[in-house]
């Protein structure tokens, strides 16, 4: 989606000094991607570790109650340092990121993804045992497994793929 | 010299050609490549606050 107002935007926002800033000295960039993909580092682990639980692979024997609080609570520490990391990027180089179709994607896909895990975390909080307490949720749990790795998948790759597109 | 042979033999094995050739074989490895790091990285910090907590339930 490139509407000319979304172009006027990026280019006010490229002639800001905040920008101006960010694209004039030359550490800055390099030092928030290196926390971004840190940031990213933390969220990957632990949706790998909550979801390999909500599907059941390591077994039963830690609660997914106990489990999730442990993990999501990294998911919901690094959320706002991928926001404030991101942030920065996007106001170094608004065009290259604000117009960009790969961009707009991934940000759909963090939304996707943020939905998923309140919905899988929203039930647990009631109940810890809701997950596994029938055939049919035991199943739910593992599409919601499997749904929440790919879109995490998604989110890495396209945040490589901003920069070809 | 003799490292800078080995590059250009090295740039002229077919798996380099097919990489430099295919517009979008790069990013996909390099996607791969940010990926695989991301895990690495999260599973090291992972065993890391696991051992860190194990040290402190002991040391308390």
């Amino acid at each position: 989606m490139r509407t000319k107002a979304l172009h006027d935007f990026s280019v006010w926002l490229e002639h800001t000094p905040v920008s101006q800033t960010i694209q004039t000295i030359d550490w800055i960039v390099p030092a928030v991607q290196t926390v971004h993909i840190l940031a990213i580092a933390a969220v990957m682990a632990s949706v790998l570790m909550v979801n390999l639980r909500l599907a059941r692979v390591p077994g039963r024997e830690q609660g997914l109650q106990r489990y999730s609080a442990r993990f999501v609570r990294v998911i919901w520490w690094a959320l706002p340092v991928l926001l404030a990391s991101g942030t920065v990027m996007v106001i170094g180089e608004p065009g290259r990121s604000l117009e960009n179709d790969v961009f707009q994607l991934k940000m759909c896909l963090v939304l996707s993804v943020v939905a998923v895990t309140l919905a899988f975390r929203y039930p647990l909080a009631r109940d810890a045992t809701f997950w596994d307490a029938t055939a049919g949720r035991r199943i739910a749990a593992v599409a919601v497994a499997v749904g929440s790795l790919a879109l995490w998948t998604s989110i890495v790759f396209a945040g490589r793929w901003i920069a070809y597109y | 010299m003799q490292l800078d042979a080995v590059l250009k033999s090295l740039e002229a094995t077919s798996v380099a050609t097919a990489i430099s050739e295919h517009d979008a074989l790069f990013p996909w490895i390099e996607s791969l490549h940010v990926l695989a790091i991301t895990l690495v990285v999260g599973s090291i910090w992972i065993v890391t606050c696991g051992s860190w907590e194990s040290a402190r339930a002991i040391a308390r």
